[in-house]
């Protein structure tokens, strides 16, 4: 009985000590910086670091840099009234905002809450703004605390001085940015991570490994080789998911969810991409290598460090600005309608005749579909057993086959399955074949092909799945007579 | 003391049953409204079950009540053992068998129903294969007008999450799996079927009500299970068709023919036929 009764005893204490509120909270999330930063030497670190996070903030307080083409999410209205302060520490304005956006109902903190304040006039008159506006202490010092749309009662966190007049313009930026945040740590974090690298927990147990979003480099596309995509080609990759990989379908989420989604995904992108450049820009003579290789070649460890003091402190700054404007310019103008890939003429209608053209173009020396994707379009050519030189160290792939621009292994797409992942519209297996798959080995076949062709090849590559031993001859002896009767 | 546990043993059946009379009335718990012929069926099974089960309950602890109250009301009084009765273990082995023997049978016809093909309605509309994978629902339909096959065919036409299918005809999807198990479930319709690698299951529902119903994934599948959400839209079935069409005519987008211009095509063909 004794006993039991201490058994009983040491259970209720044993709860009692499981006090949830003690439980520590969760670190705070941190955008990982560029892999490449640590081979940079100590001094050229931490201004890439510093200069990256000044310029985007970190993930609990991100900034929203004017030069970038992002729609952080701008709301504008004017004071009606200053309320008289209650506690001298923050100003409590009733304002008319010109649109109050929708928020989801289980947005986790208080309306707006660390949104930025900008007063484009202020008692009456006007206010230069611009640059950064940081969520949290931004250059002017004011954020809001708290928002309530049915009344219109805005509450900033800070106070500078005497409160606005009624009448007094103001801003408000980066409300989509941060539903962007909340929705991307809801969805999508766990595979491709707080800062995009693609190295989320779940990321190591996926093949194909999920898009590191840092270069900047997104597959599927609508836009010509080389570009980034547009908002609706991240939109339509997150709406019908990448069949084929574990990306799946977000079909049924928010609309409003997805487009702040999109918007931070290319946020995070340019941020990698800035990241990325600084590092490009330091690491040949400045990497922990380059430098012991310099000393070894006779100059002095500390003439070294002060020619890298003077570039950081003269010419970085200006790379810097030099490169966000060709960032932003190559995210800004594939939202141009002319920036689309769009075929000039409608589909070939998919005759046998052009299933054997197309045929007779998968199998031409100059295309080399067969390398990879093989003779009967099973993925499985003779690049897939070759060992690939990487043209970045110069040196053989120690495993044979394909590798992507991120370095991972790739298989060509095996195209009787009849799984297309970037869609399977005859759309896309045109753009697929007009712009290629970006930082894959699958190139854009734009310049080789004419538009018939394209189509042609289009044809013949949607028959594939449905095609036997039997119809390939047939193909074959067609595309021979046409052979024959263009000679 | 004594009267504390009769007191005890005869208040909670009281408040357990008083909270099943008004749970229906608050909207506790008890199922919503079935949308779906046999989803209704299924329901009426449910409540036999609950009443068979709640007149048990309240029997048993009439019975341990009153034994409690009686024995209390005596001090001097000894207790009964009934350890061993032969005609004791016969009569509660017999009952609650009779009564599992009696729900095994009663249910079999919908149990027939739902899952032996032989007995599936005649009229059955084959809509749709439904494939789970991990973590998502690919649906492949037949090209407006033709009947679905097993295998892949050209004019198939596919969609992701989202399951049209026409309101009051039985219809039927052909479930399947490119991984692991799933379970296919629309709770509203009462239709629950795993999804098991390897086979092709033929499931059937005729939905009554035009509708949008939450599809899940009942069967944990790995750690982005709860990312298998979809939704099942029943609809006329001349909505039914003209969604097919123009999912059809999506699908053969080339960029340049408006889809409204190939939508109209395609009604022309139709009427032609």
């Amino acid at each position: 009985m004794v006993a039991r009764n201490c058994l009983l005893g040491l259970t209720i204490v044993a709860l009692l000590g499981c006090d949830l509120s003690r439980v520590a909270p969760p670190p705070e999330a941190v955008f990982a910086p560029d892999e490449r930063i640590d081979d940079l030497v100590r001094q050229a670190r931490r201004p890439v670091v510093e200069m990256v996070t000044e310029r985007f903030g970190t993930p609990n307080r991100l900034v929203a840099w004017e030069a970038l083409p992002v729609d952080y999410g701008v709301l504008e209205g004017r004071v009606v009234e200053a309320y008289p302060e209650t506690d001298g520490t923050c100003w409590r304005l009733k304002v008319e905002l010109d649109a109050v956006p929708e928020f989801p109902k289980d947005w986790p903190a208080p309306l707006l809450q660390g949104v930025a304040v900008a007063f484009l006039s202020f008692g009456g008159k006007p206010v230069s703004a611009g640059g950064l506006v940081d969520e949290g202490e931004n250059r002017v010092g004011l954020t809001v605390q708290r928002f309530d749309p049915g009344t219109g009662v805005l509450e900033l966190a800070q106070r500078l001085g005497s409160p606005p007049s009624a009448g007094d313009r103001l801003r408000l930026v980066g409300h989509k940015l941060q539903r962007g945040r909340v929705a991307y740590m809801r969805h999508c974090v766990h595979c491709h991570g707080v800062a995009g690298d693609g190295n989320g927990p779940t990321a190591p147990y996926l093949n194909p490994r999920p898009r590191d979003y840092r270069r900047g480099i997104f597959k599927f596309t609508s836009t010509g080789p080389n570009e980034r995509p547009t908002r609706d080609d991240l939109k339509r990759t997150i709406r019908q998911g990448i069949p084929g990989t574990y990306m799946p379908s977000f079909f049924l989420l928010d609309d409003g969810d997805v487009e702040a989604i999109v918007e931070y995904v290319r946020f995070l992108a340019m941020r990698g991409e800035f990241e990325r450049r600084l590092v490009d820009e330091l690491i040949l003579d400045y990497s922990t290598e380059a430098v012991a290789q310099r000393v070894d070649a006779g100059e002095e460890r500390s003439d070294i460090l002060d020619e890298l003091e003077t570039f950081l402190r003269d010419e970085l700054p200006e790379t810097a600005a030099f490169e966000v404007e060709r960032i932003a310019n190559a995210w800004r103008r594939v939202e141009r309608p002319e920036a689309l890939v769009v075929p000039k003429t409608p589909r070939t209608p998919d005759t046998f005749e052009s299933r054997a053209r197309g045929r007779k173009l998968f199998l031409s020396k100059t295309l080399k579909c067969v390398d990879c994707h093989g003779p009967t379009g099973r993925g499985d050519g003779p690049m897939t057993e070759d060992y690939q030189l990487n043209t970045a160290t110069n040196e053989y792939y120690p495993f044979p086959g394909l590798v992507d621009a991120w370095g991972h292994p790739i298989r060509p797409r095996n195209l009787t399955r009849g799984i297309y992942r970037g869609g399977r519209r005859p759309l896309d297996i045109y753009r697929r074949i007009y712009v290629g798959i970006k930082g894959t080995p699958m190139p854009s076949s734009a310049a080789a092909l004419n538009e018939e062709q394209i189509w042609d090849l289009v044809n013949y590559v949607l028959s594939i799945p449905y095609e036997t031993a039997d119809t390939r001859r047939q193909l074959d002896a067609v595309a021979a007579q046409l052979t024959a009767s263009e000679k | 003391m004594r009267n504390f546990w009769c007191l005890f043993f005869t208040v909670w059946p009281i408040v357990a049953v008083g909270t099943f009379v008004i749970a229906p009335a608050m909207g506790w718990w008890f199922p919503t409204d079935a949308y779906s012929t046999l989803g209704q069926q299924i329901d009426d099974l449910f409540y036999l079950i609950l009443t068979i089960v709640g007149v048990v309950f309240i029997g048993t602890h009439i019975a341990l009540g009153y034994t409690l109250w009686k024995g209390s009301q005596d001090p001097n009084r000894r207790s009964w053992f009934t350890h061993g009765s032969h005609t004791l273990e016969v009569i509660w082995t017999i009952v609650p068998a009779g009564i599992l023997l009696f729900i095994a049978l009663y249910q079999m016809d919908v149990w027939r129903m739902y899952r032996v093909q032989s007995a599936f309605p005649e009229d059955l509309l084959e809509v749709a294969e439904v494939t789970a994978r991990q973590f998502e629902w690919r649906i492949r339909y037949p090209a407006p007008g033709r009947p679905l096959q097993l295998k892949p065919q050209k004019g198939d036409v596919y969609a992701v999450n989202d399951l049209h299918v026409p309101v009051n005809r039985p219809v039927l999807i052909q479930l399947r799996t490119m991984d692991v198990q799933h379970s296919f479930f629309v709770p509203s319709l009462r239709v629950k079927q795993d999804a098991l690698p390897g086979q092709v299951i033929p499931v059937w529902f005729e939905v009554t009500k035009p509708g949008i119903y939450d599809l899940t994934c009942a069967e944990l599948c790995g750690w982005g299970h709860y990312k298998m959400r979809g939704r099942v839209v029943a609809e006329a079935e001349e909505d039914f068709r003209a969604y097919l069409q123009r999912l059809a005519a999506e699908q053969a987008y080339d960029g340049v023919t408006p889809i409204e211009t190939a939508l109209s095509h395609a009604e022309k063909r139709q009427n032609e036929e």
